[in-house]
């Protein structure tokens, strides 16, 4: 019976290899493989190195501290569906990230979340879901509430990361 | 029910048969119709990095070469007008050297193209670096082994960006000197 036991386990391994993503990352594999679907991700010394070619010291200063940047895009219609955007949010909640604000700017649905340890924001989300576009950027680094909006990315939806006050008080609650 | 078990693992591990190193991949494909195929040992990039280098002036390229003169191989497949190696293929080698210690630098994925770079660093050095470009016509491939350091290339980079700084410099300079010389205006000939 033992030996049998260690021949399922043995034959089995190869599966447990593929461990489980996390849910937001097991988001981005779902849809990246879709056709309409862009997916960048760039992250390690690639970034350090990107960082260098930045036009100014001050983005220079703040790219420096980001480490991961993930986008997933979705421009010729959106193949979200509410309930898997209903999913999403709730798993973005249930990984500890903090609402930062969320709007209605025309047909689109705006949300920033913020995971933080102590002063230092380490991780960032911005979600945008619309009738026709859907936009999920992710940021992890070690920055501070007043580097959001300085980050001059040139992706869709990062022009958001510029309405962002200075300090976190100041930000608009509903 | 011994035999019934291995016909069982045979199955399991024949189902994981896509490429698990650059090497295999590398083999499994270079024979293929309209694939390119190249593969260059380190001592041929040294040798003509080191000649080539007392012929070149240009900073940056001088840094570029002495990079270079650190890889130790480079293995380079490449198709034009016909891909022959499907995206699934692609990203099942892209999954298993993740799970040799591969590590994403860059994804780019639009539409049906797409663009990795992997990296495996020991000892703070870049150890070997992927590239693969995937389209519906295009495909290339090239995987390097080196012992460069992460501070050669910012060396590298450092120097880029110093020759770029000069040479705005020396643009500007000339600028203000063209705006201070007075215009030439065409004088009439004193009439004798």
């Amino acid at each position: 019976m033992r030996t049998f036991i260690w021949s399922a386990l043995l034959t089995l391994s190869p599966l447990f290899a593929f461990a489980q993503p996390k849910a937001i990352a097991e988001f981005y594999e779902k849809y990246q493989a879709y056709e309409n679907v862009t997916d960048v991700k760039l992250q390690g010394w690639l970034l350090e190195i990107a960082s260098n070619f930045a036009d100014d010291e001050q983005a220079k200063k703040i790219l420096d501290k980001i480490t991961y940047l993930r986008v997933l895009v979705m421009e010729e219609g959106n193949l979200v569906s509410p309930a898997e955007y209903k999913s999403l949010l709730k798993d973005i909640r249930q990984s500890s990230f903090e609402e930062l604000f969320k709007v209605r700017e025309g047909q689109q649905d705006i949300g920033f979340y913020l995971r933080e340890k102590g002063d230092t924001i380490t991780d960032v989300l911005l979600l945008i879901n619309g009738e026709d576009q859907f936009v999920l950027l992710s940021l992890e680094g070690l920055l501070k509430f007043s580097d959001l909006n300085d980050l001059h990315i040139d992706i869709d939806g990062a022009e958001h990361f510029e309405k962002l006050p200075e300090k976190k008080k100041d930000v608009p609650r509903a | 029910m011994r035999f019934l078990i291995a016909i069982l693992a045979l199955f399991t591990m024949s189902s994981c048969s896509s490429p698990k190193t650059t090497a295999q991949f590398y083999h499994t494909h270079k024979y293929k119709e309209g694939v390119t195929h190249f593969k260059m040992p380190g001592w041929l990039v040294w040798m003509g990095g080191g000649i080539a280098q007392g012929f070149v002036q240009d900073p940056e390229a001088k840094a570029g070469l002495r990079l270079a003169r650190k890889v130790k191989k480079l293995r380079f497949l490449a198709t034009e007008d016909y891909n022959p190696i499907t995206a699934a293929e692609v990203n099942d080698f892209v999954g298993n050297i993740r799970s040799n210690g591969f590590e994403d630098l860059l994804m780019v994925k639009e539409g049906s193209s797409t663009v990795h770079i992997l990296s495996r660093e020991k000892k703070e050095k870049l150890r070997n670096l992927v590239i693969l470009v995937n389209d519906e016509e295009e495909f290339v491939f090239m995987d390097m082994k080196s012992r460069i350091k992460y501070e050669d290339l910012s060396e590298l980079v450092n120097t880029i960006l110093k020759s770029e700084n000069m040479k705005k410099e020396q643009d500007e300079e000339e600028q203000p000197a063209e705006a201070n010389e007075e215009p030439v205006v065409a004088k009439k000939a004193p009439r004798a």
